[in-house]
Formats: structure tokens, C-alpha cells, sequence
């Protein structure tokens, strides 16, 4: 008779961990939404550069309007639009915080373009991430500034048309040119290496925020499956295959490395 | 020595402590930007001209959200740009100072003094069941102290406090022997500075369950019930004996003591009651003095705003009269005579029936 | 779970417990993300499961086939999982 004796588990070496600065709150936000990978590297950023006991973030209107009750550090609620603006006010009064806003289309490139414009136009000290699905999620999936030709939205239900209602705003291109803005750059999180290179992108534009160089904002394409009427996966293939001809991936400006040149990364 | 209403209200900021300031220029305020422009960066302290007045009172709630002691200033079209700011810092309950110095409207209006936010000051500017303190200098000595005033109101009850001025008192220049005064602050563990060794702090106004959004404008309300019960402020001149009595405030209240002292060389015993807290309005002690007197004349430089108020406190006890200009015009002295005199005719008591 | 059996002289056969993936199953909301993800094709959603949140979680369906690449944690929008390797043989 052979006896069944079970070992203590082998120890485990950690590859990847839920990261701290997560909170426990299950998000809201629906199956497959990009939002939900994007404040994951957000978190694991923050982790990782330990900037959590310093940073004040500033949270915009939109589906992420819940932010900051998943990213556990001190926040402040922006009217729409108004983000860049706040996170002047709150870097201006704390010069040692670490000040990033989170923004989706409506609210960086309709309503708000006054303030991204002017923060960029400063130089403001702050790093923005601005999520681009090209949709009004959160009020029912209306038209965004950034949807694409012919996209179907409930505000377009015939497609966009350019003769109507203009063409689709390459707002991070536009704020390129402005000397204040140090870095600007596009990623997006259709699969697994794109993720990876966007994180290294939101990366780099922390470290351009605590250099002292100048605004930093990383534009990141990601998805709405339900107001696509996709799914999760089809919204991927969707980001990968048409988003990215309206909205090319890569570095656009990053004056710390390179201040004459522009390039792609 | 000789100051000019604007750099004055500048300079007791400062004296009082602000940390930031944030504005845009607009007529007939610029002078106090300027100031601030020169002053500031002296002091180590934040300067931002921004893009818009939308700009500036959105950078005022991110600086004040950290607790810095923070002054944004304007002039009425400005201020209606704010309006949703205030909302937001309402809603958050983050106190700032608002100036507005107040010019001819509606739209672009004129750039000559008005009174005519009256309502927009007092009624909330933006949307939501909320109120914020309103007050309301008459002399640059006055709104050099109401600045102290307004920023330890601001942060005694967490909440923006306006000051209501108007294009002549912001430009005319007087001698004054300013008296600053520097609130004492208070940490109050709410402000955002990095969660470093404490649970994370968010401010908000958004509560997205009626039951929890109930219950934050239920402590909102409590906290204006309290205000209305110790902040009310107002001046009387003349009333112990005055059988008509003016209502004014700010550059109004000025004109009329003028009419008063011309009023009562001819025999009319002529008084006047001038609110200082323009929210809370000093109705209670207007109700008191109300019965005793013939007539009231409210003097305001708009088409009738406090004289709502006016009634509502005196609610029919006594004859209430109103006289107006608008557009930036000032009323002068002989106007205001004369419409005591008016008043005091109508309200002749009935002969021989 | 991966078992390794070690037979001994003594007639017990040890069993080793290997576990690369955690998952909070109460966390998922079944998006199928990371089943298009990975690599090995072992990630499948549990039809005979409903969890907390009302959604059929992810399940690890080969356990020995998983290398620990992790990217079904890269494209998680919910942080569901976590990744682990074995100790390197010293």
C-alpha cells in the first residue's frame, strides 16, 4: 500500500502581482474596457517608481470619473474638461507632488481644449494620460472628437461625415508643437506588446515629469466594447487594424532626448 | 497714504496670507492682476495669468484643494465664466476668496461700476442647492479688512466667500490707513499632499447615490444655517431716531449717506441701514426696524436685485420704494433726495376719511 | 495543479503542489481577453461557474503546459491574476 503524503506548496517565485496601489473596489467599468488595463499600469508605475506617497492625481468626467476610487492616492475631482487646469493649481501650490490627470477624448480634446492646450503652452510640470476610444462612453456612446470617419455612434447613427461634422482631432500631434510640451507620444493596448510598449511610454513620461522638463502626456488608444458593439476581442482587433490608420502609434516629440528632433518609437 | 481700490484689496491679500493667485485680465480689474503680477514672484509666492477666467477658477480649486490660501479676481462677465467653478468649490468645500469687481451688464455690458450680480453673488452663480458669504465693502478701508475677513471665513467654514465691489470703488483712490490682518491657519486634516503614511483623501463633489448626495446637502445646509446665524454683518447710521430709512451697499451705501445728511438739513429725518454680509442677508434686523419706520428706499446701482431681499424681510410691514440706475451710471446725491422725498409723499398718511 | 511524484524507499509517494496562476475568480468578468492572449491556449471561461460579479470566470485548464509568460496578467483589465514561477534549481 503506498501511502499519499502532500508537500507544502514549492515556493513560488512572483512574476506578476496585483499591484498595491490598486484598490480592493472591483471597477465598474465593463468587460474588456480598456480603462481597466490602463489604471493597471498606471498603479504598477507607480509602484514600481514608488511615487504613491507623493502623487495627487486629478480625475475628469467620463467613465473614469471613478478613478480615484481604484487608484489609492490622493485625488482631486475636476469639473469636465477642467483637469489641466486644477492640476496647475495643485502643482503650482505643491512643487514636490507628482501630478498626473486622467482624461478620456470628450473631456482633452471637446470640452477641455482650452486647458490642455494652456497647461502644455506653460510647460506645467504634470503628465497627462489621455485615453482615446473615440466614443462618449459613459453618457450612452455618443460621437467623440477623436471617432473615426464613417464610425457609427449613437450622435452619428448614419457614420461620421467629415462635410457635417469634421474630421477626427490629432489633438497629441497638435500639442506637440508647442515648446512646453517635452514628451508626446501614442500607444495603445490592442495585445500584450503593444501594452508593454505603451507602459513603457507612460514611463517615460513620469520620469519627464520628476526631471523637470516640462508637460508630458501619452495618448493611449483603447477600447469601448460596448459602445462599439464589439467584443472585448473584436474591439482589439478593431484598435489594431483600423484605429491605428487614423492614429499612428510611436514617440512624437520627446525633447529631453532629442530637442531639435521628432521621431518614432 | 493714497490707494487705489484694486492694488489696496491686492495688498491685504497678501498681507493675509494668500499663497496663489490666479486671474485674467478684464476691466475694471486688471490693476489687482498687476499687482499681484509684481507682488507675488517677490514673495516666493504662485502667480498665474491663465488662459481664461475658466482657467483661473479651475486653478484655484486644484492650489486650494492642497490648502494653499488661495485669491481669484474678476469682473462680472468673468465671474460668469466662474460660475461652474463655484459650483465645484461649493460642492467640494474648498474654501477660496473671490473678488468681483463688478461692471454694467448683461453680456459685455459696459466697463463702468454696477451692482447688478446682486443675484449672481447671492443667488449661486452656478447650478446646485448651495450658498456662498457674500461681502460687501463701501470704502477701500472697509474692503481691505473684509479681505482678512474673507479668508478666515473661507476656511472656518470650508467654503468659497466672495467679495463684491464695484468699477468705482476698484479705481478711485483714497487715502487710507490700510490695517492688515493675518487669519491664523488651521490645518484641518482634509487637504491633499501625497497619501505618504495616511489613508488616501479624494475631494469630490460627486456622489453618485441620491441617499449619499441627501445626506452631503444635508450637511451643506447645516453648515449655511450656521453661517446665517453668526456671520451676519450690517452698519446703521442714523436710524435711532429715522422715520425713512435707505437700504444700500457698497458705492450706493456712499451716495446715499450724502442724501441723508442733505435730507435731514431739510427736516426729514432720514436714515440708513447698510448690509455688509450681502448672504447672509441681515434680515432679521431689518425685520426689527422695519415696523417702526414710514417708508424704506432701497438704492441699488442695477434695475432692482437686493430690493428683493428687502421685501422679503420686511414682508409688507412697510411700504418699500426702489431706486436704480444701470448701464454704469452712479446715482448722485440729488436723485436719491429725491426719491425720499417721493417716498415720503406717497406714503403720506390718508386725510379727513 | 502540477503533481510531481517523487516515489521513496519508504513506500510514501510525496506529492508536489505547483500552482503558476492564482486567479480571483470573484474579481473576473469573464471578457475572454486573456484567453485570446495566451500563448498555449489553456485559458478557457468556467460555463459551470457563475461568480460574484454574475460573469463565467477564467480557469487555467493545463496547468503543466503554463510558462508563466504572464501575458494573460499584461491584458487583464481587472488585475484577476497572479503569475508565478518555480524557485530556479540552485
Amino acid at each position: 500500500m503506498i501511502r499519499v503524503q502532500t508537500l507544502a506548496p514549492s515556493p513560488r517565485r512572483v512574476i506578476y502581482r496585483r499591484p498595491d496601489l490598486l484598490t480592493d473596489t472591483s471597477t465598474h467599468y465593463c468587460p474588456g474596457c480598456g480603462h481597466g488595463i490602463i489604471h493597471r499600469l498606471v498603479a504598477e508605475l507607480l509602484d514600481e517608481m514608488q511615487l504613491g506617497p507623493t502623487t495627487i492625481g486629478v480625475a475628469s468626467v467620463g467613465c473614469s470619473v471613478f478613478a480615484y476610487d481604484y487608484l489609492a492616492v490622493d485625488f482631486v475631482e475636476a469639473p469636465h474638461g477642467r483637469a489641466p487646469a486644477v492640476a496647475t493649481g495643485v502643482r503650482r501650490a505643491r512643487p514636490d507632488a507628482f501630478v498626473f490627470t486622467y482624461q478620456g477624448d470628450g473631456d482633452l480634446a471637446a470640452i477641455g481644449t482650452a486647458e490642455i492646450v494652456h497647461a502644455g503652452a506653460r510647460g506645467e510640470r504634470i503628465s497627462v494620460i489621455f485615453v482615446n476610444n473615440g466614443i462618449y462612453g459613459m453618457t450612452g456612446g455618443q460621437m467623440a472628437p477623436t471617432s473615426l470617419l464613417g464610425q457609427r455612434t449613437t450622435s452619428s447613427p448614419g457614420g461620421r461625415e467629415a462635410l457635417t461634422a469634421g474630421y477626427p482631432i490629432p489633438i497629441t500631434e497638435m500639442l506637440a508643437l508647442l515648446p512646453g510640451v517635452s514628451y508626446a507620444a501614442r500607444g495603445s493596448i490592442a495585445d500584450p506588446q503593444l501594452i508593454g510598449r505603451t507602459k513603457a511610454m507612460v514611463r517615460r513620461a513620469f520620469e519627464t515629469q520628476l526631471s523637470g522638463s516640462g508637460l508630458s502626456i501619452v495618448e493611449i488608444l483603447s477600447t469601448c466594447p460596448v459602445g462599439w458593439g464589439m467584443t472585448p476581442s473584436e474591439s482589439m482587433e478593431h484598435l489594431a487594424r483600423d484605429v491605428v490608420q487614423t492614429y499612428p502609434l510611436g514617440v512624437i516629440v520627446d525633447r529631453a532626448k532629442s530637442p531639435s528632433a521628432q521621431g518614432k518609437g | 497714504m493714497l490707494m487705489k481700490g484694486n492694488e489696496a484689496m491686492a495688498e491685504a491679500a497678501i498681507q493675509a496670507g494668500c499663497d496663489a493667485y490666479f486671474g485674467y485680465p478684464i476691466t475694471p480689474q486688471a490693476e489687482l492682476l498687476e499687482w499681484m503680477a509684481r507682488r507675488m514672484p517677490e514673495l516666493g509666492r504662485v502667480f498665474v495669468q491663465a488662459e481664461s477666467e475658466l482657467g483661473a477658477i479651475n486653478m484655484a480649486l486644484g492650489a486650494a484643494a492642497t490648502g494653499a490660501r488661495v485669491l481669484v479676481s474678476s469682473s462680472s462677465p468673468g465671474i460668469s465664466l466662474m460660475a461652474e467653478g463655484m459650483s465645484y468649490l461649493a460642492g467640494s468645500e474648498v474654501p477660496i476668496v473671490l473678488i468681483n469687481v463688478m461692471r454694467g451688464g448683461p453680456g459685455l455690458g459696459s466697463i463702468g461700476a454696477s451692482q447688478s450680480d446682486y443675484f449672481q453673488a447671492t443667488k449661486g452663480h452656478g447650478h446646485g442647492d448651495y450658498r456662498v458669504p457674500v461681502l460687501a465693502p463701501s470704502s477701500i478701508a472697509e474692503a481691505v479688512a473684509l479681505t482678512a475677513d474673507a479668508f478666515e471665513l473661507a476656511e472656518r467654514y470650508r467654503t468659497p466667500v466672495m467679495i463684491l465691489a464695484d468699477g468705482v470703488m476698484g479705481q478711485a483712490m483714497e487715502p487710507v490707513v490700510p490695517v492688515y490682518r493675518m487669519p491664523a491657519r488651521t490645518n484641518a486634516g482634509w487637504e491633499l499632499a501625497g497619501a505618504a503614511d495616511r489613508a488616501p483623501r479624494v475631494v469630490r463633489s460627486l456622489h453618485l447615490r441620491p441617499e449619499d448626495l441627501e445626506a452631503h446637502n444635508r450637511r451643506l445646509q447645516a453648515k449655511f444655517a450656521s453661517i446665517t446665524e453668526r456671520e451676519t454683518r450690517w452698519a446703521g447710521e442714523d436710524l435711532e431716531d429715522a422715520e425713512i430709512v435707505i437700504v444700500a451697499y457698497g458705492t450706493a451705501a456712499r451716495v446715499a449717506r450724502t442724501a441723508i445728511e442733505r435730507a435731514r438739513e431739510q427736516g426729514l429725518r432720514a436714515g440708513l441701514f447698510r448690509p455688509i454680509s450681502l448672504w447672509p442677508f441681515p434680515s432679521s434686523a431689518l425685520a426689527t426696524i422695519a415696523p417702526d419706520l414710514r417708508a424704506i428706499v432701497v438704492v441699488e446701482m442695477s434695475a432692482g436685485q437686493m430690493v428683493e431681499d428687502v421685501r422679503l424681510a420686511v414682508e409688507g410691514r412697510t411700504p418699500v420704494f426702489f431706486h436704480g440706475r444701470t448701464g454704469g451710471m452712479v446715482p448722485t446725491p440729488g436723485e436719491v433726495v429725491d426719491a425720499l422725498n417721493r417716498a415720503w409723499a406717497l406714503t403720506a398718511p390718508a386725510e379727513g376719511r | 495543479m502540477a503533481i510531481a511524484v517523487h516515489p521513496s524507499r519508504s513506500g510514501v509517494r510525496a506529492v508536489d503542489i505547483f500552482a503558476p496562476l492564482d486567479v480571483a475568480v470573484d474579481r473576473c468578468k469573464g471578457c475572454s481577453l486573456c484567453v485570446t492572449a495566451c500563448p498555449k491556449g489553456i485559458l478557457e471561461l468556467d460555463l459551470a461557474v457563475v461568480n460574484a460579479l454574475g460573469y463565467h470566470p477564467v480557469r487555467l485548464i493545463n496547468t503543466a503546459a503554463c510558462t508563466s509568460c504572464a501575458l494573460c496578467a499584461r491584458v487583464c483589465p481587472d488585475a484577476v491574476f497572479g503569475v508565478f514561477a518555480r524557485p530556479r534549481a540552485t
